[in-house]
């Protein structure tokens, strides 16, 4: 029986021994106790449970409570900041479901529409995208490609704001994707009004115009004026030429012939403003025909010589080998640019010497045509030009101050035409000048060569002959080597290179390219830029002097502006034979030519 | 090894106290708090067997076999064939003390052959935490390390443990066991489930907890007893915390509350910023957290073996009456040649899985001594 009962009440049982010999008063009512105790300990349990269970129920329904409520704040603080961002944009934004309902409109994209569009279908009607061509297309078609995941960007729109106001808009199309998904939400249609842009872009043109047309009439008024000042001064100038070929009395004949210079001035002056206003309104025409460069160079230096000669001044003109003969290029415009540097020449130099010096340049990449260089130098031996001033020597109207304006007279302009001139004959004018020593204003002009060419490169060849001939000196069948990286100094170096007789030049732009041109082919001595890219001087210098064969001992000749001290120590120590600091003089590279291959001589005959 | 196990009720010992032929006894004492003022049992045991060394403590309740007695002594007394035994004891002067009091005792039982230590600590004026940190410092990983805090019924007032044959307050004892001859094996469950939310520790210091979530703790305590507040702090066992953090989880219970200080103290560290949560426990629990301790052993032993139960106190108070059921579980497991005895506590310590021993709550801690 007592094995059927709840343990509970086994063990109670068990520890009162109430069923164990003789039932007792004290056994019942410990009995009793103990299973009013367990009573009493089943209801407290029952109580601690269900408070427990309420009470945590309760705590947590309120931290749900209180996390709802948090997060629907915290999405509803983002979603204004959100929304605060879409209204403060100028851009209109609008969202689209798939579906084709409008979800959202900025209040830019409401401001643009002016109606509100109700459904998709209608702003699809209103807005109206044009192809880059300018052809219609089909918005609903774009919508589509946009809601496949493509990013339309910045097409040309016409918005029909209502039936009879439509506004240029540049609108872009793109999927809404959010994120974590690839497939599209809907549309965002972004655009913002061109009308103001494109008033703006109109106004400018015609602003442009304006300008132009307003720069044209200055320049047809200057010519014109010009034109009409110049015809009653050749009369002038012209009855002066009469009246002082009359019978005059000596005062009368002194009278005349200033009142004469004073209008050839004038007339030199108009000539110039002339020139310079039709360059300036693009009206210079080129002519090209025939022409010999030495001719010209020639021409020039004996008109100028008796006013040279009254200073005190030679003009020589001097000629590099190789000089073509004869090409075709504006003899006239060459011949202007010549006289008025030659003349500056002159008018800036108190004593010393002039020399003109001309010369072929054919380019490192031969043109289709053919076409070269023809390089003039002229060099004086005058004041000299400080560095800094050069760049405004061609400000029309400047000189270099107002007391050389007053010595040296003239309108300002002549550089100006000059520089202009030149670059409408496809070259560049440049300037090395020295403070004290003199300076070089040398241009070169691209040329076409003549039909004769092949008799020009024979007639070429054998003035160098002569030339060798006359100059007595071998060493001008040498070939060199020139590795130099800036264009100008390439120039430069070929230029006196060439005037010095040789005429056996191969540049390299690098030093890279120098090691692979010495490796290819014998050259006698290279001249070597030290700061190059690639690879400079003295790495160059190495490892054409660690290279196996004859090319490990070929003379090389630094060529370095930093004319430091310590220098040529270091430039000797990479295997370098020589060193000529730079700028290049005529003299020192001259001087240090000839030392090299003496030296080269002497090694080769011990 | 040899087992004797006896209990001491109304003045007597029942089985009577046998004749043991060895001067190697060690004896395992369990006692209802009362006992500091009649240390009689314990001079009984130290008159009959003059070289018997005693480690134990008082209790809220003394496990017996497969029963829960109260106002009684229980005693093991082991012999063993080849093992050998040192007890060492240590005062505590503060809670303070209980690292150092524990590195301490550890440096003096360790030695080459150490397999097991078993400690008796005060079950009030202790740090539990830091004690066993403090016996963890000095032995290796291979001793096992378990044991108990000496309780005060429901009062949480005056705890002692046995020190030679004399009850006394604020000491740790402590008992190593040397030879290979002997198999030791741990277990520790508890059987109870977090519930509610996860609150956070906001004030606390060292074991003292102060506010969680911003609010005293006492408070919540309250609210959640009811009108069964009026047993605080006993009652508070009813609810103890789970405190976890990146590691591990621990179970804590509460020791003292101060109405003034709407504080609470707990038998272990509630660090600031820890995530705690309150935690429940049925009958079917309990019971089934008491069975999970006594498994993974083998009850099949070769000599006579001694099952050493401290269970909860905060188990016994859910328990009520039917706590003789958690021990019947785990007297059940044993063998036939198996002895169980032990006490509720204020503290239990042991190893639980990869971790080292640290102080536990709300468990039944089992540790079962056996030779080859």
């Amino acid at each position: 029986m007592s094995d059927k009962l709840h343990s509970t009440l086994q063990r109670q049982l068990r520890r009162t021994a109430l069923l164990d010999d003789e039932l007792t008063q004290e056994k019942f009512d410990a009995f009793l106790q103990r299973i009013s105790a367990s009573y009493k300990e089943a209801e407290e349990t029952r109580y601690t449970l269900q408070r427990s269970m309420e009470l945590s129920s309760e705590e947590m329904r309120d931290l749900y409570n209180d996390l709802k409520q948090t997060s629907a704040k915290l999405v509803e603080a983002e979603q204004s900041k959100l929304h605060a961002v879409m209204e403060s944009l100028d851009h209109g934004v609008c969202t689209v479901s798939p579906k084709g309902e409008i979800l959202f409109l900025n209040s830019a994209a409401k401001r643009l529409f002016g109606t509100s569009p109700t459904h998709y279908q209608d702003m699809l009607r209103r807005f109206v995208p044009v192809s880059a061509q300018g052809k219609k297309l089909d918005p609903l078609a774009l919508a589509k490609k946009a809601l496949r995941g493509e990013h339309l960007l910045d097409y040309s729109a016409t918005l029909q704001r209502s039936s009879n106001d439509r506004i240029k808009v540049l609108a872009s199309l793109s999927p809404l994707l959010c994120k974590g998904s690839d497939r599209a939400e809907g549309l965002v249609l972004t655009f913002h009004d061109r009308t103001q842009h494109n008033q703006m872009m109109r106004n400018l043109s015609v602003a442009l115009e304006a300008a132009n047309q307003a720069a044209q009439a200055k320049g047809n008024f200057l010519a014109t004026m010009s034109h009409e000042i110049r015809t009653p001064l050749n009369g002038v100038i012209g009855m002066l030429d009469l009246l002082l070929a009359s019978s005059l009395t000596q005062e009368q004949n002194k009278f005349a012939s200033i009142a004469k210079s004073s209008g050839e001035s004038l007339l030199r002056i108009i000539n110039d403003i002339l020139d310079y206003s039709k360059l300036e309104a693009g009206k210079v025409q080129l002519e090209t025909a025939e022409m010999d460069p030495l001719a010209i160079a020639n021409d020039v230096a004996s008109v100028l010589r008796p006013k040279a000669q009254a200073s005190g001044l030679p003009v020589d003109v001097t000629v590099a080998p190789g000089l073509a003969s004869s090409c075709k290029a504006d003899a006239g415009r060459i011949r202007q640019v010549l006289f008025n540097l030659v003349g500056n020449a002159i008018k800036f130099t108190d004593q010393g010497s002039i020399s003109i010096h001309v010369a072929s340049l054919y380019p490192v990449t031969r043109s289709r045509n053919g076409s070269f260089f023809l390089r003039f130098e002229i060099c004086d031996t005058g004041a000299g030009i400080p560095t800094e001033k050069i760049p405004s020597l061609f400000t029309p109207f400047m000189q270099l101050d107002a007391s050389t304006t007053r010595t040296h007279g003239g309108t300002g302009l002549g550089l100006s035409i000059s520089g202009a001139l030149v670059r409408q004959m496809g070259g560049e004018m440049e300037i090395l000048s020295e403070v004290g020593h003199g300076s070089t204003f040398s241009f070169s002009v691209e040329v076409q060569p003549n039909d004769l060419v092949v008799q020009e490169r024979r007639r070429q060849g054998e003035r160098r002959e002569k030339l060798l001939e006359e100059s007595n000196d071998e060493n001008f069948s040498l070939a060199l080597l020139v590795a130099e990286d800036n264009h100008t100094n390439q120039i430069v170096i070929d230029a006196m290179l060439r005037r010095l007789g040789y005429s056996d030049i191969t540049i390299a732009e690098d030093g890279k390219k120098a090691v692979a041109l010495a490796s290819e082919r014998q050259f006698d001595v290279i001249l070597m830029d030290c700061m190059m890219p690639e690879l400079d001087g003295f790495e160059a210098t190495k490892t054409i002097r660690s290279s196996a064969g004859q090319v490990a001992s070929i003379p090389i000749v630094a060529l370095t502006a930093n004319a430091m001290e310590g220098d040529r120590e270091k430039c000797l120590a990479a295997g370098m034979n020589d060193y000529i600091a730079k700028p290049v003089s005529l003299d020192s590279l001259r001087q240090t030519l000839q030392r090299v291959f003496q030296q080269t001589i002497l090694a080769s005959t011990k | 090894m040899q087992v004797f196990s006896s209990s001491y009720t109304n003045d007597r010992w029942e089985p009577p106290l046998p004749t043991i032929d060895s001067d190697a006894i060690l004896g395992f004492v369990f006692a209802d708090p009362a006992y500091f003022d009649d240390p009689t049992p314990f001079e009984t045991l130290t008159t009959t067997y003059s070289t018997i060394k005693l480690i134990g403590c008082s209790g809220a309740g003394e496990i017996f076999k497969d029963q829960v007695q109260e106002e009684s002594v229980v005693v093991a007394l082991v012999t063993f064939d080849n093992a050998r035994f040192a007890v060492i004891h240590e005062q505590l002067e503060s809670p303070e003390d209980s690292y150092h009091v524990g590195s301490s005792i550890a440096s003096q039982l360790l030695a080459d052959d150490l397999q097991a230590v078993w400690i008796a600590s005060d079950g009030l004026g202790v740090n539990g935490t830091a004690l066993a940190a403090g016996f963890n410092e000095k032995l290796p990983p291979s001793v096992s390390l378990s044991g108990g805090l000496a309780g005060d019924g429901d009062r949480f007032d005056r705890s002692w443990v046995v020190i030679d044959d004399k009850p006394r307050t604020s000491f740790v004892s402590a008992v190593g066991l040397y030879g290979d001859s002997l198999q030791v094996t741990c277990g520790s469950e508890g059987g109870w489930q977090p519930f509610g939310p996860v609150r956070e520790v906001t004030k606390s210091d060292n074991n003292i907890l102060y506010e969680i979530d911003g609010k005293p703790a006492l408070e919540l305590y309250k609210r959640y007893l009811g009108e069964r507040a009026e047993g605080l702090p006993a009652t508070a066992l009813l609810f103890p915390l789970q405190i976890s953090d990146d590691e591990r989880s621990l179970v804590r219970t509460i020791l003292a509350v101060d109405e003034e200080q709407q504080s609470m103290t707990f038998a272990g560290d509630i660090p600031q910023g820890a995530q705690v949560q309150l935690m429940r426990s049925t009958l079917d629990t309990l019971i089934k957290g008491a069975e999970d301790a006594a498994t993974n052993w083998n009850s099949q032993t070769a000599t006579d073996a001694l099952c050493l139960a401290v269970s909860c106190v905060g188990r016994r108070l859910v328990l009520g009456q039917d706590c003789d059921e958690e021990v019947e579980a785990t007297y059940a497991s044993l063998g036939d040649n198996s002895h169980q005895i032990g006490f509720y506590s204020y503290g239990e310590l042991a190893p639980t899985g990869f971790q080292p021993c640290d102080l536990h709550n709300q468990t039944m801690t089992l540790t079962l001594l056996t030779e080859r």
